[in-house]
């Protein structure tokens, strides 16, 4: 820094950058973008507070997403206890307003599969198909040998391939997390 | 020659995610040749990755909220800053919030938007311009410095595979830093002293995106034919390295 007062920090500017990336990440974890931008903002602030935390730079994305999976974790538990009831027709002014109205039919089911998924299984399509990451990356993110990163794709495709091929009858509210003893 | 190890659960999805060797994806594209319902599998399985990109993808692109960069811009304040300079810190911030709040009610006045828009279609003429092989020879670090009065250089880009071709100097003053990658694809960045509010923004126009990247002392309009990703790396970069 060239000592020029009130020019964006290297971190702050690196924080910004990513904040794209992990919102879509957020709202793929969550399925709704307004508690997608709540975690995020959680995310900023615990980010902000722990910036020390970040040994490297480059590490920064995956950084960020493994504070953002822990603050959805805390939510979750949380939340479990009263069950989060989503109306599938609110998404449609979430996430399907670039998609063609012919295609939306099509892609709210592949949504209600999308979030039928188990958290862990979303969060590696997730970070594969969409985050773009290596499998090696993955593995370093999650903390799991390179095997395992590979079982679980194959196994998370499967179960959305299942879960497409099975819809759930054209119900319009679907559990987002399932509650004990709701659980399929 | 030795028979090909039978096709796994595992390279298949390997083979989606190119993981595989060159050799082992080689004889993964001849078993889904000689098999098509392995190829439907995979077929479905690409089309499920599509699709998930087509749901979330998009929010990448929208505008950030401005509440956000505010409390990010502002976070180093209180650390190292004495009262006076903090007020006016969160004075200009408020004023950016203001700012983007007006911009977002006049979109014909974006001015920054406008400027960087003539130069990168040529509307906008430079009043001089460096290129070719004077880019290299040149001191061009020394020209935009002495052009702008802002402390700042021309990012290096090639990690991304973009090499600067050319520098334009407009009146303002600003300037216009064109880079070009091996498919002639151009990435410009429009550089000025900013007007003072911090801001963010990502944009699409057409093909293109579009970052403005802003804090108080220095205004960036990157313009690229790129996805919101690569842009979100390109601009983070160069903001990073104008000024270092």
């Amino acid at each position: 820094m060239s000592g020029a007062a009130g020019r964006l920090g290297i971190f702050a500017n690196d924080l910004i950058a990513h904040l794209p990336a992990l919102r879509r990440y957020a709202t793929g974890l969550a399925g709704r973008a307004a508690e997608a931008d709540d975690l995020v903002q959680d995310c900023i602030e615990r980010a902000l507070r722990w910036q020390d935390g970040l040994q490297q730079r480059e590490r920064m994305g995956a950084w960020l997403r493994s504070i953002l999976h822990n603050v959805f974790v805390d939510d979750l538990r949380r939340r479990r206890v009263r069950g989060t009831m989503v109306d599938v027709r609110d998404l449609e002014d979430d996430l399907a307003l670039s998609t063609p109205p012919a295609d939306r039919a099509g892609m709210r089911d592949f949504y209600t599969a999308t979030m039928q998924l188990s958290l862990e299984h979303r969060q590696i399509l997730l970070l594969v198909g969409v985050e773009g990451l290596s499998y090696r990356e993955v593995a370093a993110e999650l903390g799991v040998p390179i095997g395992t990163v590979m079982s679980r794709i194959a196994r998370a495709r499967e179960r959305l391939r299942e879960a497409l091929d099975a819809p759930a009858g054209g119900a319009e509210i679907v559990t987002l997390h399932p509650s004990k003893g709701s659980a399929a | 020659m030795t028979r090909p190890a039978p096709i796994a659960e595992s390279d298949l999805h390997a083979f989606i995610d190119g993981e595989l060797p060159p050799g082992r994806a080689a004889e993964v594209q001849a078993a889904l040749a000689a098999e098509p319902a392995l190829a439907a599998r995979v077929a479905a399985y690409r089309a499920d990755q599509t699709r998930l990109q087509d749901l979330f993808g998009p929010v990448a692109d929208r505008p950030l909220p401005q509440a956000w960069l505010t409390r990010i811009a502002g976070h180093r304040a209180p650390r190292r800053m004495p009262g006076l300079r903090r007020m006016a810190i969160a004075a200009a911030l408020l004023l950016g919030v203001l700012g983007g709040a007006l911009t977002l009610l006049l979109p014909g006045h974006d001015t920054i938007l406008a400027e960087a828009a003539g130069a990168r279609d040529g509307s906008l003429a430079p009043i001089e311009t460096i290129t070719g092989r004077r880019v290299a020879e040149a001191d061009t670090d020394h020209s935009l410095q002495a052009a702008l009065g802002l402390d700042v250089r021309p990012p290096d880009l090639a990690k991304f595979g973009y090499r600067l071709v050319s520098v334009d100097f407009y009146r303002g003053p600003a300037a216009g830093l064109v880079y070009r990658n091996a498919q002639s694809a151009e990435l410009t960045i429009y550089v000025r002293k900013s007007t003072g509010d911090a801001r963010f923004d990502l944009l699409r126009r057409g093909k293109l995106r579009v970052c403005i990247w802003q804090d108080d002392v220095v205004s960036a309009v990157m313009t690229g034919d790129m996805s919101a990703g690569e842009m979100m790396r390109v601009a983070s970069a160069a903001y990073s390295s104008l000024n270092m």
